[in-house]
């Protein structure tokens, strides 16, 4: 009886594994993006000019910083501290490999405030609060140690160490650093764009589904299955906006496609810069 | 044991008789809104764009003044049946999901409980990844879990979908229509009183 049992189960797990389920795991990739992870499709120029209606909206989420930090101070002032350090917290962010191009320091900090006798009052939260906001380790208290009090000269303290002062980077390399964002956490570049042509074409050649290029555009009617929107079964294979775009070649016999991503064309996105109320964030429509 | 005994069984021999229904189970997306209707698959949520976390922060809401999100329906949900999450305000894209919940104390895990969020991606994707939320679980006859039901939103089409995914059908491999990377269970309200309970269950044959 139980070896019964024992045939019955094996069987069915012969039985589970979907003929279409294998023959998918061993199909190769059939699209290949040829520039994938290029650094060229993220770098943003330094060249970019601020004009007075981004200039205003940066100042909004500079102050939002700003006054974080601010906020902190005062805080930690009211309740004695007299001297204040900051510690770096190390904290991965994958998403900026290249965070050196954009702000001096990526880690957040916390910031420790001392008594007059030398005893911790508080360590804040880490700052700048939104991690994955670049463009907010612009704003930033400036020295490792200060004081909180003016110089004196009966205050040996004043004369060796700093006044605690907020620095702010420029108002360009905020724009910068806000549109490297979009990039990693908005649908702004190729990536976004090309997504769903990419996985349609997956879909319609793994499938074998029958597929036309006509008049510039990959129709394959039978991806409907795994695309239900409407007019959602066919796309451009070229593809050029201000936010990015890519072109696709297709090779028919083969079944087979290449795609080539485009850059976005920064300057006319940060024309379209707004601040998102009530946060550090730059937003681009 | 006998009854244990007589369900494998009895399973087994639905398999031998018909293999094809026993496993003809496929993906499955149940529902797509309009765009004149674009909320209409998650209307029992209440969720009309809401973004009470303001999580989505670096999307600007679309010209009729709405925001269309994965990331903002599932902070929308948690806002819901779970308690207060404040740092749920800073977390990353989609795909960094379940090393930002890590944060707020949540579990992450590969066995899915309804109302967990569903997620795809990882960190070092290029592309921007996907959460939504666990509505049902399915069990299979032996009481394991089989398929869920999601639902969602989405930035990119700006729509809302309930879909149907089973753990057994590696067919599809787009469009999120495939079992996720990770599901995230968020803390949950205890004790009595405080919290509604999450609009998710579990159902096995017997109540399909």
């Amino acid at each position: 009886m139980t070896k019964f049992i024992s045939f019955l189960l094996a069987l069915s797990c012969v039985l589970a594994i979907p003929k279409s389920s294998i023959a998918l795991t061993n199909t190769p990739n059939q699209v290949v993006i040829t520039n994938e992870r290029s650094p060229l499709l993220s770098a943003i120029p330094k060249t970019i000019v601020i004009t007075k209606h981004e200039s205003e909206e940066i100042a909004k989420a500079q102050r939002f910083v700003y006054s974080e930090i601010k906020t902190e101070i005062e805080h930690q002032k009211s309740l004695g501290a007299t001297k204040l350090t900051k510690t770096f917290i190390s904290e991965d962010n994958y998403s900026y490999p290249d965070w050196k191009e954009y702000v001096p320091e990526i880690r957040q900090y916390v910031i420790k405030g001392f008594a007059e006798d030398g005893k911790l009052v508080r360590t804040s939260a880490p700052l700048a609060s939104d991690l994955p906001n670049l463009a907010s380790r612009l704003v930033y208290l400036e020295q490792n140690e200060c004081i909180l009090r003016d110089f004196s000269l009966f205050d040996l303290d004043t004369w060796f160490t700093p006044k605690c002062h907020i620095k702010f980077e420029s108002k360009s390399d905020y724009i910068r650093a806000s549109l490297r964002t979009a990039i990693a956490m908005s649908g702004l570049g190729p990536w976004a764009l090309g997504q769903t042509p990419y996985e349609q074409m997956q879909d319609c050649f793994n499938n074998k589904y029958s597929f036309t290029v006509k008049s510039g555009y990959f129709s394959c009617p039978q991806n409907v299955r795994f695309w239900p929107e409407p007019s959602s079964t066919s796309f451009p294979l070229i593809l050029k906006t201000y936010k990015g775009g890519y072109v696709i070649k297709i090779d028919v016999k083969t079944r087979s496609a290449t795609m080539t991503y485009y850059a976005p064309n920064f300057v006319e996105v940060a024309r379209h810069a707004f601040w998102s109320k009530g946060s550090s964030v730059i937003n681009f429509g | 044991m006998l009854k244990k005994i007589s369900a494998v069984v009895s399973s087994g021999i639905f398999i031998l008789i018909n293999p094809l229904q026993a496993f003809a189970a496929t993906n499955s997306i149940d529902c797509t809104s309009r765009a004149t209707d674009s909320y209409f698959c998650v209307s029992s949520f209440g969720y009309t764009g809401t973004d009470p976390y303001n999580v989505d922060r670096f999307v600007l809401p679309g010209p009729d003044g709405h925001k269309h999100s994965c990331t903002s329906f599932a902070a929308y949900t948690l806002a819901m049946f779970n308690p207060p999450m404040p740092a749920i305000s800073h977390f990353n894209a989609a795909r960094s999901w379940a090393v930002d919940a890590l944060k707020v104390g949540a579990t992450v895990g590969h066995v899915p409980h309804p109302g967990d969020i569903a997620q795809w991606g990882k960190p070092s994707d290029l592309s921007e990844g996907h959460v939504a939320y666990v509505q049902e679980i399915k069990l299979d006859t032996f009481g394991n879990v089989n398929a869920i039901v999601i639902s969602e939103d989405n930035g990119g089409l700006r729509i809302t979908r309930r879909k149907t995914i089973y753990l057994s059908d590696t067919t599809t491999t787009s469009n999120y229509l495939y079992w996720p990377d990770n599901f995230i269970s968020f803390p949950v309200y205890t004790g009595g009183g405080g919290g509604r309970p999450p609009v998710a269950l579990i159902s096995t044959p017997g109540n399909n």
